[in-house]
Parts: C-alpha cells; sequence; structure tokens
C-alpha cells in the first residue's frame, strides 16, 4: 500500500509522511536556512542529509543510505538558487515491516518522502523524481513492484530506480543477482511503468488501486498528490 | 548554526501582557492542556502522540543481552531521545542542546528512578540473560511542552509493550515468537507522569502545556512528576526566576487532577486499542498474566 500524507508537521517549512514497500517514512526540510560557517558554499546552498531509524542509534545503515541519496537528491535541487545557505533534510523511518527486511526496498521509499517534503517545502527543483522498483527472476523478465511485501513469487535481484520527469534514471541501485540483459530490461520496465504505465497484456502491479482500466502511473500519482495539495 | 526564529519584542509584550490578565493567546484556561491524541501503530510499544501541534513518536524495542555484572538481577532499560533538524532546526544531530538534555535527564529521574518499571522483571538467567528494553523517542514536530508530552508517550508505549515469552530450562533459554506464545505485558510498579508549571510575573501566574511561544517568555518552569495516587516523583528547578516555597507546594497540589485526568485519557486509549486487537475475543484465554 502506497499512502502518503503531505504536510503533517507544522514547524519545518515542507514535511510528509510516506508510506511505500512496508516502510513508513516522515521527511522534513528546512530551507534555505543559515549555514554553519565550516559548511558553508560561496557559489550553492549546501544540503544536509540525515536518516534516522525507528529504533537504535544511526548505524553504517544509514550512512550507507545517505551516501546514496544525497548526491541525488543535490542535483535535483537548484542549489545555485540559494548560495551560502543551507538546505537540511530529515528522514526519520516510523515503521519497517519484519518482511521487509531488505534495505534496498526502503531506497524508494526514502525518496519518495524527501521529493515530496521537497516539493511542500517549495524548494526550488530542477525536476521531480519517481521512484521505482522492480524484481528480476533469473531467465524471466522484470516486474515493477506496487508493495513488495505483497509480491507473491520468488526473485534473484531487486532493483531501485529514481525516474526524473523527462524519463531519466537519476539514481539506480540493485542487489542480488542478475545479467546485465536482466538490468537492462528491469530499468525499461520502470521507466517505463513511471512515464507511460503498463501494457495492456502484462500483470504488473502499478500505484494507486486500479480498479479496473488503465492504471496510474508513478507520474499521474506524483501529480495527484501535489493537486489535492493545490487544492487543499 | 541554524537558530530558532526568536519572538519579536512586540509578540513577547502581547503575550506577556495578555498573562497578566490571565489571558492565554490560544484562549485556553491557563490550567488546560492542549487536545491529547495517541495512536497505536500495529506493533506493540510503537506510539505516536500529538499534544496540540506537538508531535512525539515512540518505539520500544527488546532483545536478550547480558545484564551488567554489577546488576545481575537487572534487566536493562534505555531511555533514547536524541533530538532531530526534523523539530526545530536548532537541534543539531551530535550536539546535544540544553532542551534535550534535560528531557533526558527528566525522564531518567521521573521514568526510571522512580522505579516506574520493575527492571528486574526483564531478567531471564540471573547474571548470564536478560531483556534489554529500549525506548526511542522521537520528537516530530516541536510547540512546546515537550517534556509532559514526552512523558505521555514513553508511559503509554511502556503499558502498551509486549515482550516475547520465554522459558527456562536449566541452562537453555527458549524465547517464544509472537506468533507461537501470547508476549507478555511489562510489569509496572506506578504510572508516573510530569506536568511542567511555567510560571511568570514573579510567580503570579502559572501556566500548564505552555506552547513555544509561551516558554519563550516565561520566567522559569518547575517540573512535578507524580503518579495518579499523588505520590510525588520528583520536583525539578533548572534556573529561571525564584519562586517561594508555596507555591511549590501549591502547584503539587495543582498537579494531581492534571496527572488523573491524563491518567484517564492513556487509559481509555489503551483500552480502545485493546479492544482492536482482541478480535475474536480470545486475548483472555491466550494470556496467562494474572491480575495485579
Amino acid at each position: 500500500m502506497t499512502t502518503t500524507i503531505l504536510h503533517p508537521l507544522s514547524s519545518p517549512d515542507g514535511s510528509a509522511t510516506h508510506t511505500a514497500h512496508g516502510h513508513t517514512i516522515t521527511a522534513a526540510v528546512n530551507g534555505p536556512l543559515e549555514v554553519p560557517r565550516r559548511d558553508e558554499l560561496p557559489e550553492e546552498a549546501t544540503v544536509e542529509l540525515h536518516i534516522r531509524p525507528a529504533t537504535g542509534i544511526s548505524t553504517i545503515r544509514e550512512r550507507s543510505l545517505e551516501l546514496l541519496l544525497e548526491p541525488t537528491i543535490r542535483r535535483l535541487i537548484r542549489t545555485e538558487t540559494y548560495p551560502r545557505t543551507l538546505i537540511q533534510l530529515t528522514l526519520q523511518i516510523l515503521r519497517s515491516e519484519s518482511s521487509s527486511t531488505n534495505t534496498l526496498t526502503q531506497v524508494p521509499a526514502l525518496l519518495g518522502a524527501a521529493m515530496l517534503a521537497l516539493l511542500d517545502g517549495g524548494v526550488a527543483l530542477r525536476t521531480t523524481v519517481v521512484p521505482a522498483l522492480a524484481v528480476t527472476a533469473r531467465g524471466q523478465g522484470a516486474v515493477l513492484v506496487d508493495d513488495v511485501t505483497e509480491y507473491e513469487g520468488e526473485w534473484d535481484g531487486t532493483h531501485v530506480f529514481g525516474i526524473t520527469g523527462e524519463g531519466k534514471v537519476i539514481l539506480a541501485k540493485s542487489e542480488g543477482s542478475f545479467g546485465v540483459e536482466e538490468w537492462k530490461d528491469a530499468c525499461a520496465v520502470a521507466v517505463q511503468g513511471i512515464m507511460e504505465g503498463e501494457e495492456e497484456d502484462s500483470d504488473e502491479e502499478m500505484y494507486g488501486d486500479g480498479d479496473g482500466g488503465k492504471q496510474e502511473t508513478g507520474r499521474e500519482w506524483l501529480m495527484g498528490v501535489m493537486a489535492e495539495k493545490e487544492s487543499s | 548554526m541554524p537558530r530558532e526564529a526568536e519572538l519579536s519584542n512586540n509578540e513577547r509584550s502581547f503575550i506577556l501582557q495578555a498573562l497578566q490578565e490571565n489571558q492565554r493567546i490560544d484562549a485556553r484556561p491557563v490550567d488546560q492542556y492542549r487536545k491529547l491524541d495517541i495512536k497505536f501503530g500495529e506493533d506493540y510499544g510503537s506510539v505516536d502522540i500529538a499534544l496540540g501541534k506537538t508531535q512525539i513518536a515512540v518505539r520500544l524495542s527488546c532483545e536478550v543481552t547480558a545484564p551488567y555484572p554489577e546488576r545481575k538481577f537487572d534487566g536493562i532499560f534505555i531511555i533514547s531521545c536524541e533530538f532531530s533538524p526534523m523539530a526545530s532546526p536548532e537541534f543539531e544531530i551530535g550536539r546535544p542542546n540544553l532542551d534535550e538534555i534535560l528531557l533526558s535527564r527528566i525522564l531518567e529521574k521521573a521514568i526510571r528512578r522512580s522505579s516506574a518499571l520493575d527492571t528486574e522483571s526483564l531478567c531471564i538467567v540471573a547474571g548470564s540473560k536478560c531483556f534489554a528494553l529500549r525506548a526511542d523517542i522521537h520528537v516530530l514536530d516541536h510547540d512546546g511542552n515537550l517534556i509532559d508530552a514526552a512523558c505521555i508517550a514513553l508511559m503509554t508505549a511502556l503499558q502498551h509493550f509486549r515482550r516475547p515469552d520465554v522459558t527456562v530450562d536449566g541452562d537453555s533459554v527458549t524465547v517464544h515468537d509472537i506468533r507461537e506464545r501470547e508476549p507478555v505485558a511489562l510489569s509496572l510498579i506506578h504510572h508516573p507522569l510530569c506536568v511542567t508549571f511555567s510560571h511568570y510575573n514573579e510567580g503570579k501566574t502559572v501556566l500548564v502545556d505552555a506552547t513555544q511561544a509561551e516558554e519563550q517568555v516565561r520566567d522559569g518552569q518547575v517540573i512535578i512528576t507524580m503518579n495518579r495516587h499523588g505520590e510525588l516523583c520528583q520536583i525539578a528547578k533548572y534556573g529561571g526566576a525564584a519562586v517561594d516555597a508555596y507555591s511549590i507546594v501549591n502547584w503539587s497540589n495543582m498537579a494531581l487532577p492534571q496527572v488523573q485526568t491524563l491518567s484517564e485519557l492513556i487509559k481509555a486509549a489503551l483500552d480502545d486499542d485493546a479492544k482492536k486487537r482482541d478480535a475474536g475475543g480470545l486475548m483472555a484465554e491466550l494470556s496467562a498474566e494474572n491480575e495485579r
């Protein structure tokens, strides 16, 4: 189940609570803020990303997720419009379903939450990004999964993609065993699923409930969330 | 270092002048809490509370470890309340600020040192195995009165949490999965809650549940912790203007009805959640607990 609540918090400039693939994340963005002297960049904004686990102190696992997401998010923001300031993003993991132990399945939820918080906070962006999770099994085609906790079937490779508004891949991270062809297939499926929606004859799952007819694409989902914010 | 937006002089004097006339900016009576909303997650010990705009999430977790060598019969209970920039940009990671130190100290005193939780019940095999219970307090949104809100959230979570059941056979210990055996509630000796009194105007005006704006202009605060039977656990006054002894006595009398109301709210929320979980009505049969 993918659910989204925009602006659940009152004090940060932008915030969002996003549930995807069994992970619930609350993201908050503050910025542009005064930047500590040591981090100040003369021609662009400093982007800070913190990921905090639901239980326990943040470990090397969170650091590695931060290192994966921070460059992606920095490239999304028009940092040159905020020179000598700080844009601070905090991603708080509130719940992780025990069945989704794979670290990689957290990435789409984290990226989705961060994206929504940035949009909610009105931070100037170059483009939007929609996360996608695809799985591949050896000798079979790639499948785009809406909710990995409900996905029935065995898979060998897990692939996470961040697809920009132009249909380009800005983030790609994979785990498990797969070949180059399978990866290419997963990438194509992700781009297609986010940009155009699924083909008629496939049984891929998409965002939204999709009660008959063509299902909502990832891009339409993001548009829908923002349109709701506009109208409220 | 980013700083929290401070109140302007006009705002300050407006709030203070209104308080002199016993009026609060949100039109609440001086002794009234904001609306308390308690939500439970699917997992045991996962509680989200909202006190007005202040939002706190508590997550309890436990694992089996070796007890401290000097406390062989006690389990381990850790309260962690690291602030994140989510609540306010002035909170920096890895550099605790005054509020954070104060909150962890108060919770330590109010809940851990007042023995709200019977840590001996967390012991499995003396000297070798015990449960280590960890409470992570996440401040999501900060609009004042973090101490009371965190205390409510933590006490609710402790009452909501269930630890896995264990069987001990000589030296071998079996920890039963939640699906295998009904998990066990923690043994709580009493349920302390904090009430923070913010005082103004040489102690003539006193408020409970101050918002962030009210906290910024107060002369000082006195934190009183007691349980619903009126047993005082601690009184803390960290700095601020002096208050006379009579006020403290007076305020501790005022704290009791507050604690009783809050306890009722917590109990109602817990009962509500227990009813939801007890879908087939089998809970009474599954549980091996005795009424205390």
